[in-house]
């Protein structure tokens, strides 16, 4: 702000004049600025668009189709909120993604791992028709499959009775040791050990001997049917 | 079922194993002199040496880790070395060198102490991968190249090699291809309450350590061991059970859970041991038992899990828990 007492420079400060020269007004090439006014690169008053792809045209359109709709005020808030879904699904998908979870089956897809799996189950007990195998093992004279039928019956016996919990991936003595405290157990580790030397042990088994083992299996049924 | 009623059926078992049975009992009681608990890390010492195979035996220390190799060692009338791993030892100390012989003006090769039936590697993970690989070839071919001279090892050749974990000070990990040449890796536990008394009881007022060592006595020569292995070459394996340990570790190949997964090499490591377990037991076939049992102490060190996985604390183990129990048991 300019205070009233302004002090006012004395004539002893008051420049010495210059010498004067006439002045020579210079006037630029009508022909050079023509052309300098042409030239797109001094153009800043209007938007000069670079040449562009196929490719960047279609994204261009489909940004501009994009900003059409968001811009539209009736909408503002609905494409917020789908901008926001967007980004919290993409964050979470980078996350799932990074800890290797594997969420394919909400898609109704089989997971992957399903691909991959080592499980190698093949059989199961309980759809297995023992009597007719029997019948058919026996008729045929491939008694190391007979007897293989009776263990498999007897391990369903068991299961069906609630002594032991039936799992592919458990060995015959892991059922031995479930019976640990009944009295089915050493009846159950004698045709557990039949059993192995026949189906294991690659013992040769003629009629006599598949009469005796299937004795054996026999009397324990019989132990099972007393126990139970 | 008595073994008397199977051999009544013809179903006994072809093989004789009552001298494997009483080598091995006779074993066990010139342990127990000294050894307290610790049977099963015993069994499986027992099952490598019949099965040809070397053992990493993992465990803090002062478990009796290497007490319990130099007993068993001494339980076998060979010849035995040991060796103690630190981080300056060089592949020449192990292995041997050419030494110069100024009379005759030759270099002449000076066996190292590699050079034995029994090797016994203590703190074999306190060297350098550098001597580390220089048992690479020993171990697998039961040989040594210097000099473009092949030196053959005795027969038997056995590495029992202690190593601390690898979380321990101035520890180092085994590289893959060398972890893969030990047929088993046991992980030595602590003692039980009741055995620690028992350790306690029997150390009071004991001997001298060379008084006890001297105690234990041989009971197996070089040519028994051998004959027992022959014997335990001759335990049938049905194709099934086979089948059974190619699935095991076949899986460990596909399994997300793992990094890298067991070679052929383990394959083959878990059909011989479950031979030898089942001639112990006095069985001239393999069950898969015998494979289930064995198989954390084969492929145990031969896998390696995924960074995941290790981040939630899972360990080898319980990977191999999961796929054996995945897995049908031929029947």
């Amino acid at each position: 702000m300019l205070s009233g007492n302004t002090s006012v420079a004395g004539p002893s400060q008051t420049p010495a004049p210059a010498a004067v020269a006439p002045l020579q007004l210079r006037y630029p090439d009508a022909k050079k600025l023509q052309e300098l006014r042409e030239n797109k690169d001094f153009q800043y008053q209007q938007d000069i668009r670079p040449d562009m792809s196929f490719w960047e045209r279609f994204w261009r359109r489909v940004g501009d189709f994009l900003n059409s709709l968001l811009g539209k005020t009736s909408y503002n808030g609905f494409w917020k909120y789908v901008l926001y879904a967007i980004a919290i699904a993409t964050t979470v998908f980078v996350i799932l993604k990074l800890f290797q979870v594997d969420f394919s089956g909400l898609f109704g897809r089989k997971p992957a791992a399903a691909a991959l799996s080592y499980e190698t189950y093949r059989e199961n007990i309980h759809e297995i028709d023992f009597a007719a195998l029997l019948e058919e093992a026996e008729a045929q004279g491939d008694y190391r499959r007979a007897i293989r039928l009776y263990y498999l019956r007897t391990l369903k016996t068991l299961t069906d009775g609630g002594f032991i919990d039936w799992r592919p991936g458990k060995t015959n003595w892991s059922y031995v040791h479930e019976l640990q405290n009944s009295p089915l157990q050493k009846p159950f580790e004698r045709v557990t050990q039949l059993f192995e030397y026949v189906w294991y042990g690659g013992s040769a088994v003629d009629e006599q001997k598949f009469l005796a083992v299937r004795n054996s299996f026999q009397q324990f049924n019989q132990s099972l049917v007393k126990t139970a | 079922m008595e073994p008397l009623e199977e051999a009544a059926l013809g179903l006994a078992p072809q093989t004789d194993f009552s001298d494997l049975q009483q080598a091995v009992g006779q074993i066990k009681e010139e342990l127990r002199k000294r050894i307290i608990g610790q049977e099963a890390f015993i069994d499986l010492l027992l099952v490598a040496i019949l099965a040809d195979g070397h053992v990493l035996i993992e465990g803090v220390p002062g478990i009796a880790k290497t007490l319990t190799a130099k007993l068993l060692a001494r339980t076998i009338d060979v010849g035995f070395n040991r060796i103690q791993f630190t981080p300056d030892l060089m592949p020449s100390d192990v292995l041997g060198t050419s030494v110069f012989h100024p009379g005759t003006a030759t270099f002449q090769f000076k066996q190292g102490p590699i050079f034995s039936n029994i090797v016994l590697i203590d703190e074999i993970n306190r060297a350098p991968a550098k001597t580390q690989s220089s048992l690479f070839e020993v171990m697998e071919e039961q040989q040594i190249t210097h000099d473009g001279t092949q030196y053959a090892m005795a027969d038997p050749f056995i590495v029992l090699a202690t190593q601390n974990p690898i979380e321990q000070e101035g520890t180092y990990r085994l590289p893959e291809a060398q972890l893969d040449r030990f047929m088993f890796k046991i992980l030595v536990q602590y003692p039980s309450l009741a055995e620690e008394v028992a350790i306690l009881g029997v150390h009071h007022n004991r001997p001298a350590l060379q008084q006890t060592l001297d105690e234990i006595r041989p009971v197996l020569t070089a040519e028994k061991v051998s004959m027992l292995r022959k014997q335990v070459r001759e335990v049938h394996v049905d194709t099934k059970v086979l089948e059974y340990i190619a699935q095991l570790v076949v899986q460990t190949r596909a399994n997300k859970s793992l990094y890298l997964g067991a070679s052929p090499r383990a394959s083959l490591a878990l059909l011989n041991s479950a031979k030898a377990l089942a001639a112990i037991r006095n069985r001239s076939f393999v069950i898969p038992e015998d494979v289930q049992e064995l198989a954390p102490s084969v492929l145990r060190h031969r896998i390696l899990l995924s960074p995941e996985r290790e981040m939630e604390g899972a360990t080898p183990d319980d990977v191999i828990k999961q796929i054996i129990q995945k897995t049908e048991v031929p029947r």
